[in-house]
């Protein structure tokens, strides 16, 4: 199948970036292209509920936070588990936690969803910074690996998130997804369970970006409320896939990438206070504009239909 | 003793529960009737708010004065928002992705507006210091600020005349045709993305007005205009998805429970416990507290 390309492709980056952190020593650009992939997974994961099931979530740092303080509070308290071991369980813990609570969010949809993830987000972090036993707003420092051992990781990771989340998509789960996003009534009628669906979207989903937080913990070394819970990273979390297509892995990778490339070069190219916000929000609105699906399903559209005219052209 | 503070911050809670009622009327107009999702109010009405702080601060107008300029401008601004960058969506169904590429839109002007709040102002603090800003009424020995017995005034006088415009005017007649079936309206002659654009307008002017009494209870900055958003559309989701009344009910039992929270445990839990009460609302009641007739 076309899986195999993915995985070629996929193992020929890793092997491209394994060169290039040798060549360069773990230089900006190595930790830059780590801190990238990081988002690339979390986007991935919010575009199995976002693009897939069409819920729009305006909390994913919730997952994101869970993931990291899953890695930093054993650190905090002095307990010696293995950090890998505790990424994969900061994973499950954010998986858990959507199971328990996609059981309100889930009923209804459409804005309300929205607003009410927004508000498990407000609801969370303000638990965790008004509470001494999660360190409230000190943070925890995390000593972790050294750097060529943790960017190849988080490489690794999100070569393997984007292969997995292509190959789901295109199984018989996957297939329900888009059937409840494109017709619902029809879904149910050949006896798909709608809520099922929705919430099994959700919580791998919320899965894979609570394995971008665990990473993030080992990457940066450091949790606080406001870098893993903080409305900043739902922000970047969502606008990745938004902007670059949501309901489409490839897009969601670009979309990603853009997004914290865009804002990191605002942030310090124009040192205007303020002023990646004007970037982002630009760029938001005008992608919407011109493709109501994103950068790359638009690109893939103009393209074909370029293809189309000139055929039609040397047709004549 | 103690009755007098309870009561002090439930009046107190009413107040500012006033301008989230507001707000969400400014959403419950454009949502519950014609299904237009906005993502921006909160931003507009910041920017309202920064203005009238410039015209007080540059010539010393009141800003209740500057009002009076400030809604025909944001009128204007909301009917061409519509008109420029919501036409494209408006004739997308529910299920093509309607709402989500409305608040994508929207979100990402009011983005844009916040940026820009931003480098004009910086993110400091700040508030517009008239001098009836901490006038009391007294009444025994109750305090009751007059700004928040002003905006609850404009909050029950947009009410009643927005309901008289629904109910009494053609263009209320048209704006109901609309929100009960499009095409049918549109084959009767009803200029359909006017109708949309006239309202997203007036939605923007009660935005000016929240917008003024918050800066005249609140410090502003830039970032607020999010959080109030959202806040407004927690008077949404609480009032039925838009019924008009309900939703100002809604927004007063917001600004109440924030103030509640406060006055009983801690200030910074206060959003928290209004968006654990959310989640709990969408188990038990998904279709609001005051449902819509």
């Amino acid at each position: 199948m076309n899986l195999k390309k993915w995985v070629v492709s996929g193992v020929i980056a890793f092997i491209l970036y394994m060169l290039f952190l040798r060549l360069t020593d773990a230089g900006f650009i190595a930790n830059f292209i780590a801190y990238i992939s990081l988002f690339v997974i979390a986007g991935q994961g919010w575009n199995l509920l976002g693009g897939y099931i069409g819920e729009i979530s305006f909390g994913h740092a919730v997952f994101f936070g869970i993931g990291a303080y899953t890695v930093g509070l054993p650190v905090g308290y002095k307990l010696d588990i293995n950090l890998l071991l505790l990424v994969l369980l900061g994973a499950l813990m954010a998986g858990i936690f959507a199971l328990i609570i996609s059981y309100p969010l889930l009923r209804v949809q459409g804005f309300p969803f929205l607003v009410g993830t927004y508000g498990l987000g407000v609801v969370i972090r303000s638990i965790v910074v008004v509470t001494p036993a999660l360190f409230a707003t000190r943070g925890i420092f995390i000593s972790t690996y050294s750097k060529n051992f943790t960017y190849p990781l988080i490489i690794g990771f999100a070569i393997a998130v984007v292969i997995f989340v292509q190959w789901l998509v295109n199984q018989d789960l996957g297939l329900r997804f888009k059937a409840v996003r494109d017709v619902p009534t029809a879904a149910r009628m050949i006896g798909i369970n709608i809520y099922k669906t929705k919430a099994s979207a959700f919580v791998i989903g919320a899965m894979l970006t609570g394995l971008a937080g665990g990473l993030f913990a080992l990457y940066g070394g450091f949790v606080n409320p406001s870098a893993c819970f903080g409305d900043n990273t739902s922000i970047f979390i969502l606008l990745g896939p938004y902007i670059g297509g949501i309901g489409s892995v490839l897009g969601a990778l670009f979309g990603s990438t853009i997004v914290i490339i865009l804002q990191e070069v605002a942030r310090s190219v124009i040192t205007v206070n303020g002023g990646h916000y004007l970037m982002v929000g630009a760029l938001l609105v005008v992608v919407m504009m011109l493709s109501k699906e994103g950068i790359y399903p638009g690109i893939v559209k103009l393209v074909k239909k370029i293809k189309n005219a000139y055929q039609k052209r040397q047709g004549e | 003793m103690e009755y007098t503070g309870l009561i002090q911050t439930i009046l107190g809670g009413v107040g500012v529960g006033s301008v989230y009622a507001l707000l969400g009327l400014a959403f419950a107009l454009v949502f519950g009737k014609l299904k237009i999702c906005s993502y921006m109010h909160g931003d507009l009405a910041i920017l309202a708010a920064y203005l009238g702080y410039f015209i007080f601060t540059s010539i010393g107008l009141d800003p209740f004065l500057s009002l009076i300029v400030l809604i025909p401008i944001f009128f204007f601004i909301g009917y061409y928002i519509q008109v420029i960058f919501m036409k494209p969506f408006m004739s997308m169904e529910i299920w093509q992705g309607r709402y989500q590429a409305q608040i994508m839109v929207t979100w990402g002007l009011g983005m844009c507006i916040m940026a820009i709040e931003f480098i004009i102002w910086s993110g400091t603090y700040r508030m517009i210091s008239v001098p009836y800003r901490n006038a009391t009424l007294n009444f025994s020995n109750l305090t009751v600020p007059v700004v928040h017995l002003l905006s609850l005034g404009a909050l029950l006088l947009i009410y009643l005349v927005l309901s008289l415009v629904l109910q009494k005017t053609d263009l209320g007649i048209s704006f109901r045709a609309c929100s009960v079936d499009r095409i049918t309206a549109m084959l009767t002659g009803i200029n359909y993305q006017k109708i949309c654009a006239i309202s997203f307008g007036i939605s923007s002017a009660i935005a000016v007005v929240a917008g003024t009494f918050y800066a005249l209870t609140h410090q502003i900055t830039p970032a607020v205009g999010l959080e109030l958003t959202f806040k407004g559309w927690v008077a949404v989701i609480i009032g039925g998805m838009g019924s008009l009344g309900g939703v100002i009910l809604a927004g007063l039992l917001v600004g109440l429970v924030e103030s509640l929270t406060s006055f009983f445990w801690i200030p910074a839990l206060k959003e928290a416990v209004l968006f654990v009460g959310l989640l709990l609302l969408l188990i038990f009641r998904p279709g609001g507290l005051f449902k819509a007739k």
